[in-house]
């Protein structure tokens, strides 16, 4: 697989405290890859790595290819857009002169596609208006417009959603989709709203304490959030046999586990596994949320 | 508003800008004392106290605004002011109680400066010329001046939205009012007639003639004019206090205390009906 | 880079702060130009109007420190610097073309000064007396010292964190420079006698005047270390050319260029291993 976006032991220390310990994570070509964590996490810190805003104190990263040790990085960062924690543009400005304003920025010849990145983002309409009389929504979108200058192929939004209406929220994933189907833009979104992340994201990157906890795909993690009863035997294969049988699906965990994805009449279950030698030791019931599984995963651990 | 100031006293003493402030005033008064005493003791006359026992004040003309500006400047930016009125505060007592806290550590910083040339004054150039008790009161006049600068700082920060802006417009603004009184007052100290030159015809000196001196203004209302707003602001009175030129402090206490009323309700107007982010 | 300075100079024209000061320019030399035609109508002194085009020299710094602060520190409080390294653009190139900026408008106001200078002084108060050739070479070291003073101030505002504490620490460092440079002119101008009394023969009345020597004279050692603070200091600088002091037409501007790049080195350094937010 190729990724766009591979970090190696990013370690980012400040004074007081480490934002970043270790932290390694891959974002595939052509992916929206959720990073999910609480507030604190280090996912602005690590956005803010990324841009080169700030340097790690131990570790890389390789954004296209390139290695952020070498000078080169700097042709990997012209394919990338980002809105990095607040909306960076002139207050002063109109919508239009901030985006005049990037293109220049960016050596664009000329100012074509302007208009079209602004009614993109819904924002077609606001003339004169100076960026200073937006609602935080509209800055919001126009931090977005700003970083669809030039055509990125990464787009990296921290929280893109902060301080929209419902509306707006939809809009923003329809416009976050639309980027990534037609235009096969990948997308780094961060985010710690996990019901707005699952409706976009098809990679997730659970961060915690400044680490990768987790990576997956979404196909992955809904699996782990399927319905299902756990069961722990002496035989797996025996179980495999029997379950088969029965014409049940279900997923081999280890030598001793496996999920079964269907109601499990436990004494039809233990009679027919004691045929084949095998016995059922224990049927758990699991039905993870993706924010139980969230929880479950960062969360969970601290309270045992 | 107690709560206001409650809240605000709290802030205000944590801020390291006040104590910078506070800290550069003394040690420019502690400075300027002992500088002048030991050019003095070569020659022999040690200078009266009164002659520089007022060069705090021109720290305390930008220190001041300083200050404003690092307190005041957060509760724009940070959105303070937001959370104040959404708590019910009323718009007149949010000023009020910058206006108070801006004009504690206005009192703050000149008292850093009385305490230094005091200090350090007393022992090595004795006591005031002009009396204790007349010192006593150019030194309320002092305070007085920098509670008004305070006002006016209060007002340029509470009305500009824009940290940054208002930090920079206060400053600027100290700057003109001290050079337009600066100005002001050495015109109004101009003579009326000047010494062009002195001939020397073998070795004796011929009475010079004096010419009139282009920088005098003539009594009459431009005068009259000049002379109000030298008296009036601040700029005028500080380069009057550190000249020892003050005829009537009570005047200055009233001009004093009129612009802090004067400034602080404009302020307060303005604020009341501004529409906040 | 060019693509920066492109987008810097195309910003120039959306910022109030730059037509702010074009009309302050223009104001400040239509004010001089007023003053000194009063001058001359009273005095009936020639006013040389080349010596006029030297005055905006000693305004210029703070002039520059306010643009700078309100400029470039609108690129930190709006967060664009960070789409100009998210971009691509290396830091040297962001600061550079920054600094550009900065020198160039400040060059750019002294021209308004001069063009309205001209074109108000001329007619009203006659040609320009002191030789073009001078009045260039004078012109060439001020915008020397300008670009000096925007060097210093483009390095407070890029790498100072915080936007007001860059602004504050701008503005107060133009008034140290130039409050400085007062200082050490002064002392530099100190008679090396003073005038302490008068004997009046009486039978002749000759008046023999008494002189000694002045103990603020500096000594020889003192008067190179002031003569150096005075001459790598921009507001000393800008006093020399201004006609108050006789000025060194090849040393000032080397002092100048050579602290344009010693604070553009050292900016440019401390600006690319900062912590951007």
């Amino acid at each position: 697989m190729e990724y766009v976006l591979e970090t190696n032991k990013l370690t980012k220390m400040y004074k007081q405290s480490t934002a970043l310990s270790g932290l390694t994570m891959h974002v595939p070509k052509g992916s929206i890859y959720g990073f999910v964590g609480r507030n604190g996490a280090g996912k602005t810190t690590l956005i803010r790595i990324v841009c080169g805003l700030q340097s790690p104190t131990s570790g890389d990263y390789t954004l296209y290819g390139r290695s952020s040790t070498k000078r080169s990085i700097v042709k990997s960062r012209r394919r990338v857009g980002a809105v990095v924690e607040t909306p960076s543009v002139y207050r002063d400005m109109t919508a239009e002169d901030n985006l005049r304003q990037q293109y220049r920025i960016l050596g664009l010849p000329s100012f074509d596609g302007i208009d079209e990145i602004l009614r993109l983002v819904g924002l077609g309409d606001t003339g004169k208006k100076k960026a200073r009389d937006f609602s935080l929504g509209m800055r919001q979108r126009l931090g977005i417009a700003v970083a669809l200058c030039g055509d990125p192929d990464l787009l990296i939004l921290d929280e893109p959603t902060n301080g929209l209406d419902p509306q707006g929220i939809v809009e923003i994933r329809e416009l976050i989709l639309r980027l990534n189907r037609e235009r096969m833009i990948t997308v780094l979104i961060s985010s710690h709203i996990l019901d707005e992340l699952s409706k976009l994201a098809t990679h997730y990157g659970f961060i915690d304490d400044g680490r990768i906890v987790r990576e997956m795909s979404a196909e992955e993690l809904n699996a782990e959030c399927r319905k299902c009863a756990r069961v722990e035997v002496t035989d797996t294969k025996a179980l495999a046999r029997t379950l088969d049988a029965m014409g049940t699906e279900y997923r081999i965990l280890s030598d001793t586990t496996a999920d079964v994805y269907a109601k499990v009449n436990v004494s039809q279950l233990t009679s027919a596994l004691s045929e084949s030698g095998c016995e059922l030791l224990t049927v758990t019931e699991r039905d993870e949320s993706l924010e139980s599984f969230y929880i479950s995963l960062v969360g969970g651990g601290k309270h045992e | 508003m107690n709560k206001l100031l409650h809240a605000g006293i709290v802030r205000l003493l944590t801020r390291k800008s006040l104590w910078i402030s506070c800290a550069a005033t003394f040690l420019f008064e502690a400075v300027a004392i002992v500088e002048n005493y030991i050019s003095a003791k070569d020659i022999g006359i040690i200078p009266s106290l009164d002659s520089i026992f007022f060069m705090f004040m021109l720290g305390v003309m930008f220190l001041v605004p300083v200050a404003a500006a690092f307190f005041i400047g957060p509760e724009h930016h940070d959105g303070a002011i937001r959370g104040k009125l959404a708590t019910g505060a009323r718009r007149r007592d949010v000023y009020i109680s910058n206006l108070c806290l801006s004009a504690l550590a206005a009192v703050m910083i000149c008292a850093s400066g009385v305490i230094a040339g005091l200090a350090f004054g007393l022992p090595l150039l004795g006591g005031f010329e002009t009396g204790a008790a007349k010192a006593a009161v150019m030194i309320s006049c002092a305070f007085f001046i920098s509670v008004s600068v305070a006002a006016i700082s209060t007002v340029i920060m509470m009305l500009i939205w824009n940290s940054t802006v208002s930090s920079v417009a206060v400053i600027v603004a100290a700057i003109l009012i001290f050079a337009v009184g600066f100005y002001i007052h050495n015109r109004l100290s101009a003579p009326e007639m000047t010494n062009a030159y002195v001939m020397v015809v073998n070795g004796e000196v011929i009475e010079p003639q004096p010419i009139p001196n282009r920088n005098y203004i003539a009594p009459g209302t431009l005068r009259s004019a000049l002379e109000f707003v030298d008296a009036a602001l601040p700029g005028g009175q500080l380069v009057s206090l550190v000249n020892e030129s003050v005829p009537h402090p009570a005047l200055m206490i009233l001009y004093s205390a009129a612009l802090f009323m004067v400034v602080t309700a404009v302020g307060v107007a303005v604020f009341e009906k501004k529409d906040l982010r | 880079m060019s693509k920066l300075l492109r987008a810097g100079f195309a910003r120039l024209g959306k910022t109030r702060i730059f037509w702010l000061l074009t009309s302050f320019s223009a104001a400040f030399a239509l004010f001089m130009c007023v003053v000194c035609y009063k001058d001359m109508k009273l005095s009936g002194e020639t006013v040389d109007v080349g010596q006029l085009m030297l005055n905006y020299s000693t305004v210029i710094g703070i002039v520059t420190a306010v643009f700078a602060s309100l400029y470039l520190g609108a690129e930190y409080s709006d967060g664009t610097v960070r789409n100009k390294i998210t971009a691509g653009h290396k830091r040297f190139d962001i600061y550079v073309s920054n600094l550009t900026v900065t020198t160039a408008v400040g060059l750019y106001a002294y021209v308004v000064f001069i063009t309205v200078a001209a074109a108000v002084g001329i007619p009203l108060l006659g040609r320009i007396i002191m030789p073009l050739p001078r009045l260039f070479a004078l012109l060439g070291c001020i915008f020397a010292s300008s670009a000096a003073y925007s060097g210093i101030f483009t390095f407070i505002t890029m790498t100072v964190s915080g936007r007001t504490v860059a602004a504050v620490a701008s503005l107060l460092c133009a008034l140290a420079l130039i409050m400085a440079a007062l200082t050490c002119i002064n002392v530099l101008g100190q008679d090396k006698e003073i005038l302490t009394g008068s004997v009046t023969d009486s039978e002749s009345g000759k008046v023999e005047w008494v002189y000694a020597p002045n103990p603020r004279y500096p000594s020889e050692s003192e008067r190179i270390l002031y003569r150096t603070l005075v001459d790598i200091n921009p507001a000393g600088q800008m006093y020399q050319l201004a006609g108050r002091e006789e000025p060194n037409l090849t040393l000032l501007p080397l002092c100048a260029l050579s602290e344009f790049a010693a604070f553009t080195v050292l900016g440019a350094f401390i600006f690319k291993r900062k912590d951007l937010r």
